[in-house]
């Protein structure tokens, strides 16, 4: 369905605005807004399954700056990477030289079903050169076997491939010849993937006793060679035991199977997270410190709430490893969680925990001493003899810790200690970070150098991994305050627009979401632009971003790198609709040529249509009127309205009528902000969650947006009452007079405060505004239709009573 | 996009109350009455084909004449077209029943076909269906598809409905209640008839305490003010019910089985809509629910449906003058048509 206006158009509007409005609002305020809940990039942020885009992010080969932000894609991403691991191990048995590309081992393996095809390869000389060449062929024809009379054919559009079942006697025929050979191999290459071959036989035809007697008779034979095929076992036992619910050693295998098989991590996962997952009863069956930090793991791996346990474990067992760092690291992560979203508005609670009974994070952090286990082990693995993996991590996780609360000369003490250190690129660019803010903040200077490089390189990290965010915290989080605390208007508000440009991307992913409602900042932004930026503020804007410079090296950088496809006229819209707000509507309409084409093509409803139902018109004859006419209605309606003359009543009720419909509630308010929804009604502005929006900006907690006066003249409900009043002491006609005093017990309607109470059965708070039931207090209304309800119809097709179940 | 029209319990209860005393004192006398006498069929959308006692007994002592069979959906794998969710029989059908044989096609795969996947693929398409069919010895006389195109994959899919036509069957193709309401911009599928599915009008996709699967209102919206629809055209109507998961405000899914709810591990806070307040493990879903998570348990009422069917029956001519509920699965006939 088409929008009346391009979602792009508005965002990119918006990004302006809500610059605008950012800038001038923290200038009166001095502060910049906090980063709250997780709309905004932590510096932290990986192995987080608590992030709303992916479930989990468990795997400890990820390195500090994961690209968490990607949805988990076992499917799409990791398949070819799976096989990779296999192909490689047959590369290496086969000493295939690298003219052999994978794609030839992979045909090789996963496509030819047949020994005549396999013969064919190229690689059919590396095997017959193997003294065992024999016994791999031998396998080979039992793995063709296996696809051909295990698996359902490729006939995917073949109903029999659906429908056949393989009974336990294929199976078992099958299995006895996979039997036979295992007990006469040599290699346990071959032997490890026979065992697979019976397991797979078996568990994925649901014979699990099976399986698991197979692998527990054949195990003990085959040397321990530590390779796929060996944990593709273990992790396929363990699968048949979580079937048999025993769950202790289901737990230890798929522990092994996630430590050692690269492809088969998500698998060995879901086997522990389908378990009991007592991780604690496995311990016991761990034969060395490896299989104990892999079982911690995959618990620590999903513990939602603080808990040092499973890094204090790993380091007591095994202080070398990277699932202390990975452990380590999802701590910090919530540590910065609970930091970041602690803030002067809100308690240090983590409500979602427990919606009700928000859980006292400072019970966890601090009186259940989370936070000094923390500092404790971070400090331990820091003075470590061992250049341990985690260590140049744990000091800059540390000291970001320090930095957020304030502390930096512990914050700094720890970079100096890590200085020297090898670090890699993330590590070391984190480093830098650190560094630049906690020099800005200890001397209150901007080395402006070190944050374009900073920001430079935030920006090359593909688009929607974690920390390509980072460059848009600097921008928002550090270096705009740091211009309001210099009250240096201008460059806060290009710092804020190329925040949200550098960020449109991500920015977008929240803003466009799904609903209308998502767009609503936009209004709000629009509402401060026209309050508090004077028309020459904005043309002064509007010429430094024509000529791309700004008063400082660094704000042109910033100038440059905003990027708006409308340009300039994006500042003119703002201009024109500061002149429409304040009814200058012939200055509005001398602007006209000057604005974006996404504007200025918008159809709309006639908004002096007295049916005021508050529903947008459907596409089609109503949407007659051009915002050229409208400015063009609007102006001649007001010329009259003004007129000290008697006759002039019914202009005075239309242009009062023109103004309730451009207001936020009307037909026509696209005029005015960005909200015109797509979805074709804007009866969502019936319920108050909607009218909240625009009350509270982004985050009601934090943005409360004045109900006052000036919010009700934006939306030109004051105005529209004034002409409307006027209109009502001299209209002549009953139907006239009905009109008016009913746009009177709409506007008045628009008024109703927001109401919250407690709601003790359900225990949250619940909106009791009863914004209809308001309504039907409003004198007006019952004035209007007390006597008209007598009236089915008046003569223009204006009836009272469908209007009232309609609109109301 | 469906439209997101939040509406709460008092002004519904104004609303509907408002109505009801103005139709009385103005319109009532001016509506015309319908009689509701529309013959009722069911889709089946298990992947499994077996019936329990009591729906077969239903079937029969409410003369079901037809079952849409959803036979299997078509997905896009490795950039190709393969059913998925292939329907097997478990018994044998009742031969009393006409079996339509029915696909959901995703969206996603018209966007980039050309004509030769198209042909192609209707091909498999109906060849499939065939094979199914014709393994219970039923014949394959019509084909409904259901596919929520959008403007950008019309012309795929409406080339695709003529290739299937050109197998000399019947052709019907599921409407979503957007593609009726806007059917200049949406285009009127090459089909003998459509199925107008009256249920998901409002968003699933957001995290709010409305029922997505039907409310009047937005019912009401989609189908006043339109000029009848030039195809011939049957009714759908829910009777499911479904558990929508969020995890941060955020859509996740939909969970086919709904968790146990009533232990410590949720707390309610509306008449649909539960929060999870500690972390565990589901058995029935067999996965764990976060704290960060919330559900969303939607279903649809007797008295809902009246109101649905009162309400069409205002608005559309069903000149096929038959209502197909969608899924025939006692669970959900005991809710909602008993």
């Amino acid at each position: 369905m088409k929008s009346f206006t391009s979602i792009s158009i508005a965002a990119k509007f918006a990004i302006v605005c809500i610059s605008l409005f950012a800038s001038f609002t923290l200038k009166t305020n001095a502060c910049g807004p906090d980063f709250t809940g997780w709309q905004f990039s932590w510096l932290l942020e990986h192995y987080n399954y608590q992030h709303p885009l992916f479930d989990y992010q468990f795997d400890p080969s990820n390195r500090f700056y994961s690209k968490s932000w990607a949805p988990y894609t076992e499917e799409r991403e990791a398949v070819p990477d799976k096989i990779r691991h296999n192909l490689s191990q047959w590369r290496t048995y086969l000493k295939l030289p690298l003219s052999i590309h994978d794609t030839v081992i992979r045909q090789f393996i996963y496509h030819d079903s047949n020994l005549a095809l396999q013969k064919q390869s190229p690689i059919s000389k590396f095997i017959d050169t193997k003294s065992n060449a024999e016994e791999i062929w031998q396998y080979l024809l039992l793995m063709n076997a296996y696809k051909n009379e295990l698996l359902p054919s490729d006939g995917i559009w073949d109903y029999s491939s659906y429908t056949n079942v393989v009974g336990y006697d294929t199976v078992a025929t099958f299995t006895a010849k996979c039997e036979r050979m295992l007990q006469s191999s040599k290699e346990p290459f071959v032997k490890w993937r026979l065992l697979y071959l019976i397991l797979r036989a078996t568990h994925f035809n649901k014979y699990h006793d099976k399986a698991a007697q197979a692998f527990e008779t054949y195990y003990p034979m085959i040397s321990q060679d530590h390779s796929l095929a060996q944990y593709w076992c273990e992790g396929m036992y363990a699968g048949a035991l979580l079937r048999m619910k025993q769950y202790d050693k289901a737990i230890y295998y798929s522990a092994r199977a996630f430590a050692n098989c690269p492809d088969q991590k998500m698998e060995a996962m879901n086997t522990y997270l389908f378990s009991n997952r007592n991780w604690k009863s496995a311990l016991p069956l761990c034969k060395d410190a490896s299989d104990s930090v892999y079982v911690a793991m995959l618990e620590g791996a999903n513990e939602p709430l603080p808990n040092m346990e499973f890094a204090n474990m790993v380091y007591q067992k095994n202080p070398g490893s990277e699932i202390l760092k990975f452990l380590w690291l999802r701590e910090a992560h919530k540590m910065e969680e609970y930091w970041l979203t602690k803030n002067k508005y809100e308690t240090k609670n983590i409500h979602y925990l427990d919606y009700d009974h928000p859980i006292d994070m400072d019970s966890f952090y601090v009186s259940a001493h989370i936070l000094s286990q923390f500092i404790e082990l971070s400090n331990s693995i820091l003075h470590h003899n061992g250049n341990i993996p985690a260590k140049v991590s744990v000091a800059n996780s540390l000291a970001y810790y320090y930095y957020k609360t304030g502390d930096y000369e512990k914050a700094q003490n720890l970079l100096e200690k890590i200085t020297s250190l090898p670090k890699d690129e993330i590590e070391r660019k984190q480093f830098e970070l650190l560094s630049a803010l906690l020099h800005l903040k200890k001397s209150n200077q901007l080395e402006t150098e070190k944050f374009v490089s900073l920001i430079q390189y935030f920006k090359s990290i593909a688009s929607g991994q974690t920390n390509n965010h980072v460059g848009y915290y600097l921008l928002y989080n550090e270096i705009a305050p740091y211009y309001l605390a210099k009250k240096d208007t201008l460059a806060t508000f290009w710092t804020y627009t190329y925040a949200n440009c550098f960020d449109a991307d991500s920015f977008h992913l929240y803003a466009s979401d799904y609903s209308p409602e998502s767009f609503n900042y936009s209004n709000y932004a629009t509402y401060l632009l026209n309050q508090q930026f004077s028309i020459e503020t904005v043309q002064q804007l509007k010429q430094q971003f024509l000529a791309r410079k700004g008063r400082t090296e660094f704000e042109t950088y910033l100038i440059q790198g905003t990027k708006f496809d409308e340009g300039a006229t994006l500042f003119d819209l703002v201009i024109a609709r500061k002149h429409m707000l304040a009814e200058r509507w012939d200055q509005a309409l001398s602007m006209y040529d000057a604005l974006p084409a996404s504007f200025t093509t918008i159809m709309g409803p006639n908004p002096a249509n007295s049916s005021i139902n508050d529903y947008m018109e459907d596409a089609g004859q109503k949407n007659s009127y051009t915002i050229k006419q409208i400015l063009e209605l609007a102006l001649k309606l007001k010329s009259n309205a003004d007129k000290v003359n008697e006759g002039n009543a019914t202009d005075k009720l239309l242009y009062a009528t023109v103004l309730y419909n451009l207001s936020f509630y009307g037909k026509n308010h696209y005029i005015l902000d960005n909200h015109w929804n797509q979805y074709g009604s804007n009866a969502v502005y019936y319920d108050f969650d909607s009218i909240d929006t625009h009350i509270y900006c982004n985050d009601k907690d934090y943005y409360e947006m004045p109900f006052h006066k000036s919010y009700q003249n934006y939306f030109r409900l004051t105005a529209s009452e004034k002409y409307a009043k006027d209109a009502l002491m001299s209209l002549k006609t009953a139907e006239e007079k009905a009109q008016a005093t009913f746009l009177l017990a709409k506007c008045w309607q628009k008024r109703c405060p927001r109401k919250t109470k407690f709601n003790t059965e359900y225990k949250y708070w619940e909106d009791v505004s009863d914004y209809v039931g308001y309504s039907l207090k409003n004198p007006l209304l019952q004035k209007t239709c007390q006597p008209l309800l007598r009236i089915p119809l008046c003569k223009n097709g204006f009836s009272i009573p469908v209007v009232i179940t309609k609109c109301m | 996009m469906k439209p997101i029209i939040p509406f709460t319990s008092k002004m519904q209860a104004f609303y509907i109350g408002c109505i009801g005393f103005i139709t009385l004192l103005f319109i009532n006398a001016c509506t015309p009455s319908k009689s509701s006498n529309e013959n009722q069929a069911f889709y089946y959308w298990k992947t499994q084909y077996q019936l329990n006692s009591f729906e077969k007994e239903y079937l029969k002592k409410k003369g079901i004449k037809k079952i849409y069979l959803h036979c299997f959906d078509i997905a896009v794998e490795n950039n190709l077209p393969k059913p998925q969710g292939v329907l097997r029989w478990k018994e044998a059908p009742i031969h009393k029943i006409e079996y339509i044989p029915t696909v959901f096609i995703q969206n996603d795969i018209f966007k980039q076909a050309d004509t030769n996947l198209l042909n192609e693929l209707a091909q498999n398409c109906f060849s499939l269906c065939g094979q199914i069919m014709g393994s219970q010895q039923l014949p394959l006389q019509e084909m409904q598809v259901d596919c929520d195109w959008t403007a950008s994959t019309r012309d795929s899919y409406f080339y695709f409905l003529k290739c299937l036509k050109q197998k000399r069957i019947i052709v019907s193709a599921t409407l979503r209640l957007y593609q009726y309401k806007y059917a200049d911009k949406s285009g009127i599928p090459p089909a003998d008839y459509v199925s107008l599915m009256c249920y998901n009008m409002g968003t699933m996709k957001k995290d709010h305490n409305e029922n997505s699967i039907f409310n009047k209102k937005d019912l009401q919206a989609y189908l006043q003010a339109t000029k009848s629809y030039p195809l011939p055209l049957n009714i759908a109507l829910p009777i499911f019910n479904w558990t929508l998961l969020y995890s941060n405000q955020m859509f996740k899914g939909i969970l086919y089985k709904t968790p146990m709810v009533e232990n410590k591990y949720w707390k309610r806070i509306s008449e649909i809509k539960y929060i999870c307040v500690q972390a565990h493990f589901d058995s029935n879903c067999q996965r764990n629910f976060y704290p960060n998570e919330s559900i969303r348990i939607e279903t649809i009422s007797k008295k809902d449906l009246e109101q649905a069917l009162h309400t069409i029956q205002h608005y559309v001519k069903n000149s096929k003058n038959e209502i197909i509920y969608f899924d025939l699965d006692s669970s959900k006939i005991r809710h909602c048509l008993y």
